[in-house]
C-alpha cells in the first residue's frame, strides 16, 4: 500500500529512474551473462511503458484551469523539490528545482518514448559485442530521454538533454557501421554546437527571471508554497517591477513555467520585454528566440542543419536508428514547443513566416533527396527530414489545427519511422547490404515482410487510416487557415507543401516497385539462402507498431483528446502574449 | 443567421443508415476474411466473397427502394474534435443517403457482385486467387464509403483508399514490370489530383470551419462577394459571430481544387494517361474499377459538391470534359489492343459526364454514369470472354509464335461471332448502347447530355459563336467518333476471317474448337447486356427525359455567390434543343457506323490482312495511336526533370551543405592545430625558455662549485681584481 501510493505520487520519477536503477544493478553482473542484460533491459523498458500507460490512463484530458503558477497551463503529476540552492548575496538567490510534470504537450511523447524504447530494446537482441556496455548505455539513454520530456526546470531539462548525447555517441561510435566514428563525432559535435546556443539562452534567462513564489516567501509576502493565491503572486510581481524587494531576497530560477510570464522578469535585465537596449540594435529576446530555435532545430532536424542525420542513421545499428528517428528527433520538436515558443512567444509571432518557409523547404527538399537516394536507410532518413518539415509548418501557423497536427505528426512519425528503420534492418541483418538496386521482387521470397513494408510505406506516405494522414491533414488545414485567423503565414505555403504528398508517394512506390515487386533478383547468389521471411522477434516488433499507427489513424481522438486542452491554451497564449510582447519590444 | 452548432449536431442512426453501414462493412468483412487466408487457393473462399457481395447488393436494393420512395437518411457522429480558445470544431463521420447516393450504391454493389461471379471462373488457376478477391472486397468497401459519406474529409479518406485498391489491382501481377509501372503511374497521377482536392478542402475549411456537405451548402448560401472583391462568409456559434474573408478568387480556386479530384480519378485532361495503362490489371477488375465504378467517382464527387461550384468553375469543367471526350475518342480509333480501345472509350465517356456536369445537365450526367456503368462493364467482361477464348489459341502455339501473338490484339482476331455467339450478342448490344443508337440505354443518356450542352451554349452566349460553342462541336464530333471506333472494333473482332489462322496452322485447329466461356462468366454478361437496353430505363425508348431516373433527379441550384443567372435558363432551353440534339446524334451515330463499315468491311483485303499491319506511319495516325503524345510529353517535361532535380538536390546536399559543415569542422581542427602550435612553440616555448634560462644559470653557477679550494681561491682573486679595476676606472 505504501509503495503503491508512493508510486502513484511519483510516477514520473519512477519512469525516469527505473532504467537507472536497473543499470546500477547490472553494473554488478559480469559481462559474460549476455542474456541477463538483454532481458533486464527489455524488462526495464517494459516497466517504463507500463508506467506510461498508467500515466495515460489517469491523465485528465479536460483539467480545470486553476493553476496559480501560470494561468491557462495545467500540469499534472507535478513533483517539485528543491535541488540546488545558493545564496549569492547581492546577486540574489539561485534555485534549481527537481521539477517534473506533464501536460498535453508532453504526455503523448512520454508514451511514444516508452513504446519506441521497448521496441528498440527488443531489436537490440542481436547485439553480440560488448553486450554489457551496450545495454548499460541504452538504459542511460532511456532515462535521459524520458527525463527530457517531463522536466520543467530548464537546468534539469538541459541536463537530460545533454546527457542523451553521451550514450548516443558511444552507441553509434562503437556498435555502428564502417564509418561509425565519423558519424558519431559529427552527430556529437553538431548537437553540442546547438546545445551551446541553448546554454547561452538558459544563462541569460536565469539572470532575468525570478520565481515569484520563492521570492515571495523570502520577502515575507507569502507564508508557504502550498497556499499561494493568484493575488499574492501578482503582488510579488508588482513589487519586483517597482524594485521594492531587496536584491538579496530575489530568488532567481530556472523554472520554465515562471519564464513564460513576462511579469517574472526583473526590470532592466537582458531578456526583459521592456528592455530596449538589445544587441546591435536588435531585441535581445528575438535573438534569444533564434538561438534557442537553432539549438532545437538541429535536433529536429531542419534543412540546412540536417546533414548529420543521414550519416548518423546509416552508420547506427538498427535499434539506435529506431530510437534516434523515433524519439530523439522529437526532443527537438518538443524543445521548440516547450522552451522556444513558450518562453519567447514574441519570437514565434515575429519569425512565423520564416519558420513556415523553413518547414516548406524541409518538406520538399527532404522528399526530393529521398527520391534520389540509393540506400534504403538514407531514403528513410531523408523522408524523416521531409516529415519533420510538417512539424515546423504546423507550429509556425500557430493555429489549433496546425499545432495539434504538428504534435500528432511527431507522435505518428515516431511510430511509423521506427517501423521503417526496423524494415531496413531486416534486409541488412540478412545480407549486410541496403542498396535498393541490389534487390528485386522480394515479395516472392518474403511475402509477410513485403506486406509489412507496404503497410509502413503507405502509412508514411500519408494514407488515410494511418495516423500520419490525420496529422498531415491537420497541418495543411492549420497552415492554410493561418492566413484567415492570425495572418502569420501566406496561403501559398500550405499549397506548395502539398507537393510533398506527391513526392512522398513517388519515392515510396518507386522503392516498392524496385525492391519488392517485379522479377526476383539479388545482387549476389549466396544471399538467396538468407532471404528468409520474418522471424518471431521481427513480428513482435513490427506488428504492434503497425497496429498502433492504424489505431491512432482510425481513432485520432485517442491522441487529440490528450492534447486538445493544452494545445488550445498554448495557441491562445503564444498568439496573444506574443503579440503583446512584440508590441512592447518593437515599441509600437 | 444560421447557427453552426444547430446545423452540425449529431444525428442518431436511422434504419437506412444502419443498412448502409451493413453494406459498407460486408465487403470489408470479405476483405479481412480473405486477406487472412490469402495464401490458400480455395474456390470456396471466392464463392464466400461473392455471396457476401450478393448480400450487399440485396441490402443496397432495399435502401434504394426506401430512398426512391422519397426518404433521405442521415446519421452523424463525432470522430474527433479540435478545440480552439473560441470554440470546439467537430470532425464528424456520417452517412447521408439521398436519391443520388442510393442509385450509386445500387450500381456499385450490383456490378461488384456480378464481377465477383464472373471472376470465379476467369481467375481460376491464378497463384494469388484469393488475394484478388480480397482486394475486390476492399475496393467495394472504399467505393461504398465514397458514395455514403456526408462530409468531404471522410469522402477524401475513402477516395484515397479507392486509389489504393486500384493500385493493388492494377499491379495484381506484381512480378510483371509493366503492371507495376502502370500501378505506380495510376497512384501518382491520382495523387496529383487528390492534392488539388485537398487544397479545395483547405479553402473550404478556412472559410467555413466545416467540411460537412450539408452545412457547407447552407453556409455557402449565406456567403457573399463584396464589391471590393472579397469573399465573406459568416456563421454564428456559441453566441458569437464568426466572419472569415478571403480574396474572391479563392471561391473559384476552391471549385477548381475540388474538380482536380475529378480530373485525377475520372481520368480527365490533363491527367488521363494513367487509365489506358491501368488495363494491365485483370480484365474483370478493369471492368469494375476502371470502367464502371471507380472512375465514375469523380463525376459523383462533382454531383456532391455541385452547389459549391460557381459559374467559372462549371465552364472550366465543361471545357475540360469536352476536350477529354474528343481526345480520347480520337485515340480509340487506332488502338490494336481490344482493352485499350475500351479504355480510351471510357475516358471519352467520362469526359461526356464531366462535360454534362459543367453545362448544368446534372441529371443527364448521373444518368449517363449509370447507363455507362452497365454497358461498359458488359463490354469489358465480353472482351474478357474474347481474351479467354484467344488464350486457348495461344496455348496451341510454340514459343516462337507466342512472341508474335497477343491474345488481346485485335489484329489476330476476326470472325469470332460464330464461335462465341453469346459473347458476340452481348458485345453487340453494349456497343450499340455506347454508340448511342435508339432503343439502347446509351442513346437516352447521351441524348440528354448533348441537348444540355446546346442549351448551355445558348444560355451563355445567345446564338453567337463563342468558345462555349466549342463544347457543343466537340461533343457531337465525339458522338460520331464513338460510333466509328466501336464499329471498327466490332468488325475487326467478330466479322471477317480469323486472322490468326492465316498465320499459324495450329491456330486454325484451335479456332475450330473455340467455345463459349463457362456459365459463371455468361450470366453476368447476360444481365449486363439486358441492362443496356433502353426499355429498362424508359418506357419511351426514344426519349431520355421520360426515364424514371431523370424524373427523380433534379439539378440543384448553385449556392455559391456570384452572377450566374444564365444557369437558370439552361433547364428550359434543354427541352427546346432536345429533338434537334437527338436527330443529330442518331444521324452522326449511323454515319460513324457507316464509315466504319466502309473502312473495315470484311471483304476488304486490307482488313483480311490486318494481322500484317505494323507500326503506324505519319503524324496523324500516330497522334491517335500515341494519344496525342501526352505520355512522351510528361516523360520529358515532368518525370525526367523531377528525377534530374532530385539528383541535383542530392548533389547539393552532399557537396554544398554537408561540405560546408565539414569545412566548418575542418577549419576548427585547423584552428585547433594552430592553437596547439602556438601553445607548443610560444606559450610552452616561453615556459621552456624560462626553464632553460634558469637551467643555464644553474648550470653556470654549478660549474663554479667544483669542490677544489684552489679554484675558489683563483675565482675569488679574479673577482677581486675585476672589482678593483671597476672601482678604479
Amino acid at each position: 500500500m505504501g509503495f503503491l501510493s508512493l508510486m502513484q505520487n511519483h510516477l514520473l520519477t519512477f519512469i525516469i529512474f527505473v532504467p537507472v536503477v536497473v543499470a546500477a544493478l547490472l553494473l554488478c553482473i559480469p559481462g559474460r551473462f549476455k542474456p541477463v542484460f538483454k532481458i533486464a533491459t527489455i524488462t526495464a523498458t517494459a516497466i517504463q511503458l507500463l508506467l506510461a500507460i498508467l500515466i495515460f490512463q489517469s491523465f485528465n484530458t479536460s483539467p480545470a484551469v486553476s493553476s496559480a503558477i501560470q494561468p491557462g497551463f495545467v500540469f499534472q503529476y507535478v513533483e517539485k523539490l528543491d535541488w540546488i540552492n545558493l545564496d549569492l548575496n547581492t546577486f540574489g538567490k539561485l534555485s534549481i528545482d527537481y521539477f517534473v510534470a506533464v501536460d498535453g504537450l508532453s504526455v503523448t511523447l512520454v508514451g511514444l518514448a516508452a513504446l519506441v524504447l521497448l521496441v528498440g530494446a527488443i531489436s537490440s537482441w542481436t547485439i553480440q559485442d560488448n553486450t554489457k556496455g551496450y545495454f548499460l548505455l541504452y538504459l542511460l539513454l532511456c532515462a535521459s530521454v524520458v527525463g527530457c520530456f517531463v522536466a520543467l526546470d530548464f537546468f534539469l531539462f538541459y541536463l537530460f538533454f545533454e546527457f542523451m548525447l553521451l550514450p548516443m555517441y558511444f552507441l553509434i561510435g562503437m556498435w555502428g557501421g564502417p564509418r561509425r566514428e565519423y558519424a558519431a563525432i559529427k552527430f556529437f559535435l553538431y548537437t553540442l554546437a546547438g546545445s551551446i546556443f541553448i546554454l547561452i539562452v538558459m544563462i541569460g534567462l536565469y539572470t532575468s527571471v525570478m520565481d515569484p513564489i520563492e521570492t515571495g516567501i523570502q520577502a515575507g509576502i507569502l507564508n508557504d508554497a502550498e497556499t499561494v493565491t493568484q493575488a499574492q503572486i501578482t503582488e510579488v510581481q508588482q513589487r519586483i517591477q517597482e524594485n521594492t524587494i531587496p536584491k538579496n531576497q530575489i530568488v532567481k530560477t530556472f523554472n520554465m513555467v515562471a519564464m513564460m510570464d513576462r511579469a517574472n522578469y526583473l526590470p532592466d535585465t537582458l531578456l526583459e520585454v521592456n528592455n530596449n537596449a538589445g544587441i546591435f540594435g536588435f531585441s535581445a529576446r528575438l535573438i534569444a528566440f533564434m538561438a534557442l530555435f537553432i539549438g532545437f532545430v538541429i535536433k529536429l532536424p531542419a534543412v540546412p542543419l540536417h546533414t548529420w542525420l543521414p550519416d548518423a542513421h546509416v552508420e547506427a545499428p538498427t535499434p539506435i536508428s529506431v530510437v534516434l528517428a523515433g524519439i530523439l528527433l522529437k526532443v527537438g520538436g518538443y524543445g521548440l514547443v516547450r522552451a522556444t515558443y513558450s518562453i519567447f512567444p514574441d519570437g514565434a509571432v515575429f519569425f512565423a513566416w520564416w519558420i513556415g518557409l523553413l518547414g516548406v523547404i524541409a518538406i520538399i527538399y527532404g522528399a526530393m533527396n529521398a527520391l534520389a537516394m540509393k540506400d534504403l536507410k538514407k531514403l528513410i532518413a531523408y523522408s524523416s527530414v521531409s516529415h519533420m518539415g510538417f512539424v515546423l509548418l504546423g507550429l509556425a501557423s500557430l493555429t489549433s489545427e496546425g499545432v495539434s497536427g504538428g504534435l500528432f505528426q511527431m507522435f505518428s512519425h515516431g511510430i511509423i519511422t521506427s517501423m521503417l528503420f526496423l524494415i531496413a534492418g531486416v534486409v541488412y541483418d540478412r545480407t549486410g547490404d541496403r542498396m535498393i538496386a541490389h534487390y528485386g521482387g522480394l515479395s516472392v521470397k518474403m511475402p509477410s515482410y513485403t506486406t509489412l513494408v507496404v503497410i509502413a510505406f503507405f502509412a508514411s506516405l500519408g494514407l488515410p487510416g494511418f495516423s500520419g494522414f490525420v496529422a498531415e491533414i491537420m497541418v495543411f488545414l492549420g497552415s492554410f487557415n493561418a492566413a484567415t485567423i492570425n495572418q502569420l503565414l501566406p496561403r501559398w505555403m500550405a499549397i506548395v507543401a502539398t507537393v510533398g504528398l506527391i513526392l512522398g508517394a513517388a519515392y515510396y512506390l518507386w522503392t516498392l516497385q524496385r525492391m519488392f515487386f517485379g522479377p526476383y533478383y539479388l545482387l549476389k547468389d549466396q544471399w538467396n539462402g538468407q532471404m528468409i521471411d520474418l522471424n518471431l522477434r521481427e513480428y513482435v516488433m513490427l506488428i504492434p507498431l503497425a497496429l498502433a499507427t492504424l489505431v491512432f489513424g482510425i481513432f485520432p481522438s485517442l491522441f487529440l483528446n490528450m492534447v486538445n486542452a493544452s494545445v488550445s491554451s498554448f495557441v491562445h497564449f503564444v498568439n496573444t502574449v506574443g503579440e503583446e510582447n512584440l508590441r512592447l519590444i518593437l515599441g509600437k | 443567421m444560421v447557427d453552426y452548432t444547430s446545423l452540425y449536431r449529431p444525428l442518431p442512426l436511422d434504419l437506412g443508415s444502419a443498412l448502409a453501414l451493413v453494406i459498407l462493412f460486408l465487403p470489408f468483412l470479405s476483405f479481412v476474411l480473405l486477406g487472412l487466408f490469402s495464401r490458400r487457393k480455395s474456390e470456396t473462399l471466392a464463392w464466400l466473397a461473392t455471396g457476401i457481395h450478393m448480400g450487399a447488393a440485396i441490402a443496397a436494393g432495399m435502401v434504394f427502394q426506401m430512398a426512391w420512395a422519397g426518404n433521405t437518411f442521415h446519421s452523424r457522429t463525432l470522430w474527433f474534435a479540435l478545440s480552439t480558445s473560441e470554440m470546439t470544431y467537430p470532425f464528424t463521420v456520417g452517412i447521408w443517403i439521398d436519391t443520388e447516393a442510393a442509385l450509386m450504391l445500387l450500381v456499385v454493389t450490383v456490378i461488384a457482385f456480378l464481377i465477383h461471379l464472373y471472376s470465379i471462373e476467369y481467375m481460376k488457376g491464378e497463384k494469388h486467387y484469393v488475394r484478388y478477391f480480397a482486394f475486390l472486397g476492399f475496393f467495394t468497401f472504399s467505393m461504398t464509403g465514397v458514395v455514403l459519406m456526408d462530409n468531404l474529409l471522410m469522402l477524401f479518406v475513402f477516395w484515397e483508399l479507392v486509389g489504393v485498391a486500384s493500385y493493388a489491382l492494377i499491379g495484381f501481377w506484381n512480378e510483371r514490370k509493366a503492371a507495376m509501372d502502370a500501378s505506380n503511374k495510376a497512384f501518382i497521377m491520382n495523387r496529383i489530383g487528390d492534392v488539388g482536392l485537398l487544397i479545395g478542402l483547405m479553402i473550404l475549411w478556412s472559410q467555413f470551419g466545416t467540411l460537412d456537405l450539408q452545412v457547407l451548402e447552407s453556409l455557402m448560401q449565406q456567403s457573399v462577394l463584396s464589391d471590393e472583391g472579397t469573399w465573406l462568409t459568416y456563421f454564428r456559434a456559441n453566441g458569437k459571430i464568426f466572419e472569415n474573408t478571403a480574396p474572391a478568387y479563392w471561391l473559384t480556386l476552391a471549385g477548381i481544387g475540388l474538380f482536380c479530384g475529378t480530373i485525377g480519378k475520372s481520368a480527365q485532361f490533363p491527367l488521363q494517361t494513367w487509365l489506358p495503362d491501368a488495363m494491365q490489371g485483370p480484365t474483370p477488375a478493369s471492368a469494375l474499377i476502371h470502367a464502371a465504378t471507380m472512375v465514375a467517382a469523380g463525376v459523383y464527387l462533382l454531383a456532391q459538391v455541385f452547389v459549391l461550384l460557381n459559374g467559372d468553375v462549371l465552364t472550366l469543367i465543361a471545357l475540360t470534359g469536352a476536350v477529354t471526350a474528343f481526345m480520347a475518342a480520337i485515340a480509340a480509333l487506332t488502338q490494336h489492343d481490344i482493352k485499350r480501345v475500351l479504355a480510351y472509350s471510357t475516358i471519352s465517356q467520362l469526359g461526356y459526364m464531366v462535360m454534362a456536369m459543367g453545362v448544368g445537365a446534372y441529371d443527364a450526367a448521373l444518368f449517363h454514369l449509370i447507363t455507362h456503368a452497365s454497358f461498359k462493364a458488359c463490354l469489358f467482361l465480353s472482351a474478357g470472354s474474347v481474351i479467354h477464348a484467344m488464350q486457348e489459341v495461344e496455348h496451341g502455339l510454340n514459343e516462337e509464335q507466342k512472341k508474335l501473338f497477343d491474345p488481346q490484339d485485335m489484329r489476330w482476331m476476326g470472325g469470332l461471332r460464330q464461335k462465341i455467339p453469346l459473347t458476340f450478342a452481348a458485345y453487340l448490344i453494349a456497343s450499340l448502347a455506347l454508340a448511342g443508337l435508339p432503343l439502347f440505354s446509351g442513346y437516352l443518356s447521351k441524348d440528354a447530355i448533348l441537348a444540355g450542352s446546346m442549351a448551355w451554349a445558348e444560355a451563355i452566349s445567345g446564338r453567337t459563336l463563342t468558345y462555349h460553342s466549342l463544347v457543343v462541336v466537340l461533343a457531337f464530333l465525339t458522338a460520331l467518333l464513338t460510333a466509328l471506333y466501336m464499329g471498327r472494333q466490332l468488325l475487326l473482332v467478330f466479322w471477317g476471317p480469323f486472322r490468326a489462322a492465316q498465320a499459324f496452322e495450329s491456330a486454325r485447329q484451335a479456332f475450330a474448337k473455340m467455345h463459349e466461356a463457362p456459365w459463371g462468366m455468361r450470366i453476368p454478361l447476360i444481365i449486363l447486356s439486358l441492362l443496356s437496353i433502353g426499355l429498362v430505363y424508359s418506357l419511351n425508348p426514344l426519349d431520355g427525359n421520360a426515364s424514371w431516373i431523370t424524373q427523380r433527379l433534379f439539378t440543384p441550384l448553385l449556392a455559391a455567390p456570384g452572377n450566374f443567372e444564365y444557369y437558370d435558363h439552361v433547364e428550359n432551353l434543354k427541352h427546346q434543343w432536345h429533338s434537334t440534339a437527338s436527330y443529330m446524334a442518331i444521324g452522326l451515330s449511323v454515319l460513324g457506323i457507316g464509315i466504319a463499315y466502309l473502312w473495315f468491311r470484311p471483304q476488304r483485303r486490307a482488313v483480311q490482312q490486318y494481322h500484317r499491319k505494323g507500326a503506324y506511319r505519319g503524324l496523324l495516325p500516330n497522334i491517335s495511336y500515341q494519344h496525342w503524345y501526352l505520355d512522351q510529353l510528361y516523360r520529358y517535361s515532368v518525370v525526367k526533370p523531377v528525377k534530374g532535380m532530385a539528383q541535383a538536390m542530392a548533389w547539393f546536399d552532399r557537396k554544398v551543405i554537408d561540405k560546408t559543415v565539414e569545412l566548418v569542422g575542418m577549419s576548427n581542427v585547423v584552428l585547433a592545430h594552430f592553437i596547439a602550435f602556438v601553445d607548443r612553440i610560444i606559450v610552452d616555448g616561453l615556459v621552456e625558455l624560462l626553464g632553460s634560462i634558469i637551467g643555464w644559470v644553474g648550470q653556470a653557477a654549478r660549474s663554479f662549485q667544483t669542490g677544489k679550494i684552489q679554484t675558489y681561491f683563483i675565482l675569488t682573486m679574479l673577482a677581486l681584481v675585476i672589482l678593483l679595476f671597476w672601482m678604479m676606472v
